[in-house]
């Protein structure tokens, strides 16, 4: 019996983390993987309707030209900041962001991939955009070579409680190593993720999927003044999102 | 008893050193608490030489076939775009159908390269003292696009830079090598990501750069620069439509406004032929057709150059050159996975705090009634009912 209570200490002292809890559960989805995979596989799993055309808006730091593409060079639509388009959730869509006046000469193709989609109010769904935030950083951050991602998500009503609205700006990551999109499901529920270089679409980009993988694109009126949106200063933080009245 | 603490130590000895020495020699140890996801290539595909969703997906949901097909037509049709930086004034040219295309792109300007390919650049007009009259006609390795560097190429341009050191190697009669590579998460500086460089000249004497940087992340461009003297402006004998031949010139000039793009000198062994494809697995989805070796567009099994189970190609027969003598060879996986035994009965606890609390159900209910009995002439009704 003594021998047995020795061994048990000695178990313990070589696995002392076997008494620790529980570490995070597997995540298979990442922002850092190819673009569109996230959300091929979440709209696969979530069946949702698939001619629900979710509307996003586009904000960015003062004035600026935005155009959509969903697969092809030919934009799909076109207007100026902030401006407003509808998409299929699970695809990912090319925007091309020009005319801004700190970038006169630049001109830069973020992508969008759509995660989710929001369930308004019927009727009402035009009001409800999720908000697509672009800061100076950002397109700096981008003209530098730098990749920028952001993860855009619905936050959780119960955290939402919580939170004092006038400080969103919350620094929710911080290290290289984090997976951008399994925090941002911790804190709600991602709708989108945004990612922002310096690359133009060259030749061939029609072939190779540069302008997005399909999807449909559809007109949005622009939304109320009662949309939230939250300023983030820093890239590749996640940016909260809160589209209620 | 003293045999059996004896027999207690040596268990200790066993236990604490078999984890010094897994640490010793390179494999990191882990706390039970602690788990590792496999990378983003091996989410993308559950093995080597196998197509389809990764793990965490169920393949009746996932359509592998039609995914894996758009995923190799993306990456089949992906440019890496890169700006040439450093040289102000530079000319950029290239190898294009044979034809030296001179002047195409001036520094800073940027190209498009289709990846998993070499190319064949010269470099004309470099300012500074000595290279008056002088090109340089290095090589450009363009990697195939990784699932670890997808978002990044789809979405920023790659620099390339030609440093004053550079140069000054290059007239020393050494040779640059240049890498371009996408740290891994943990060897980035900063959460967003950049690019490094890792140039020949600045290592240590022996250490291969391009080694260096698969260590450190997903390479993206290899330069290889030198002072060799390439004769691509002599004349080529071609034959004319009338049987003779004659010398023609093979130069195009961006200056006459001959732009053309630059084509392939050679393929990468991973783009090459030879080795099979991946294969999809599973059953795909509902309605869609199975994947049959050799049906279609699926490859057929049996490549003698797969010879091993882990995707590489078989070894060679040595010596090389003469009859085939191999009879076996074997390879061993000595990853120290842990892999989990499937669950077999699943126990779930749910409780709520506070429960419910309801009174105690109604068990026994006693009815009575009593009928009062009267006379005749006791009761008075009202006339009229």
């Amino acid at each position: 019996m003594k021998q047995l209570m020795i061994l048990s200490l000695l178990m313990l002292a070589v696995n002392p983390a076997a008494a620790q809890g529980t570490g995070d559960g597997f995540q298979p989805l990442n922002d850092r993987l190819p673009p569109g995979y996230n959300a091929d596989v979440l709209r696969r799993i979530a069946a949702s309707d698939s001619n629900w055309l979710q509307p996003v808006s586009v904000h960015l730091p003062s004035a600026g030209r935005v155009s959509v593409h969903a697969g092809a060079s030919e934009a799909a639509a076109t207007g100026m900041a902030p401006a407003q388009f509808a998409a299929t959730p699970g695809f990912v869509y090319r925007l091309q962001v020009s005319e801004m006046p700190e970038f006169p000469e630049q001109t830069f193709y973020p992508s969008v991939e759509l995660l989710d989609r929001l369930h308004p109010p019927a009727g009402l769904e035009h009001r409800f955009p999720v908000p697509i935030v672009f800061t100076m950083a950002d397109f700096k951050a981008a003209s530098e070579g730098l990749l920028v991602t952001r993860v855009v998500y619905l936050e959780n009503p119960r955290v939402a409680a919580s939170n004092d609205p006038l400080l969103r700006d919350r620094a929710l990551s911080g290290d290289a190593q984090m997976n951008a999109l399994a925090a941002a499901g911790r804190q709600g529920r991602p709708m989108l993720i945004i990612r922002l270089g310096g690359r133009t679409p060259g030749s061939g980009a029609a072939v190779s999927g540069f302008f997005g993988n399909g999807g449909q694109i559809g007109p949005s009126s622009a939304a109320g003044p009662d949309t939230g949106v939250a300023r983030m200063g820093f890239p590749r933080r996640i940016q909260q999102v809160s589209a209620r009245r | 008893m003293r045999y059996c603490f004896l027999a207690l130590g040596a268990l200790a000895v066993v236990c604490t050193g078999c984890a010094g020495v897994s640490g010793t020699s390179g494999t990191t140890a882990l706390k039970s608490t602690q788990h590792v996801a496999p990378p983003a290539a091996m989410l993308q595909h559950p093995g080597p030489m196998v197509d389809g969703p990764g793990p965490g997906v169920l393949g009746i949901l996932a359509q592998p076939a039609a995914h894996s097909a758009a995923a190799a037509h993306a990456v089949a049709g992906m440019a890496t775009q890169v700006t040439f930086l450093g040289q102000d004034g530079m000319s950029v040219g290239w190898l294009s159908d044979g034809m030296l295309a001179r002047n195409q792109k001036f520094v800073p300007g940027r190209a498009d390269f289709g990846q998993g390919a070499v190319y064949q650049l010269v470099f004309s007009d470099i300012p500074g003292e000595g290279w008056e009259g002088v090109s340089l006609y290095p090589t450009l390795e363009v990697r195939g696009a990784d699932p670890n560097t997808m978002s990044y190429l789809q979405h920023n341009v790659v620099p390339l830079e030609l440093t004053e050191d550079d140069l000054l190697h290059v007239s020393s009669n050494n040779m640059v090598t240049k890498v371009i590579y996408l740290p891994d998460p943990e060897h980035q500086a900063r959460a967003i990501a950049g690019v490094e460089t890792l140039v020949s000249t600045t290592l240590d004497p022996g250490v291969d750069p391009i080694q260096q940087a698969e260590r450190l992340g997903t390479i993206m461009l290899v330069l290889r620069l030198g002072n060799k003297e390439m004769h691509f402006e002599d004349a080529q004998m071609v034959p004319q439509p009338d049987g003779s031949v004659q010398p023609v010139s093979m130069i195009l000039d961006g200056f006459n406004g001959e732009h053309v793009p630059p084509t392939p000198v050679g393929l990468l062994p991973a783009f090459m032929g030879g080795v099979p494809g991946a294969m999809v697995a599973g059953m795909g989805a509902p309605g869609a057709p199975l994947p049959i070796s050799g049906v279609g567009p699926t490859p057929v099994w049996g490549s003698p150059t797969s010879g091993t189970p882990i995707g590489l190609p078989g070894p060679p027969h040595l010596p090389l050159g003469g009859p085939a003598g191999l009879k076996s060879h074997t390879v061993r996986n000595l990853t120290q996975n842990k892999m989990p035994e499937p669950v077999d009965h699943l126990l779930i606890d749910v409780q709520h705090d506070p429960g419910y609390s309801m009174p105690e159900p109604v068990r026994h209910i006693q009815y009575s009634e009593k009928h009062p009995v009267y006379a005749p002439g006791e009761v008075s009704v009202p006339s009229g009912r």
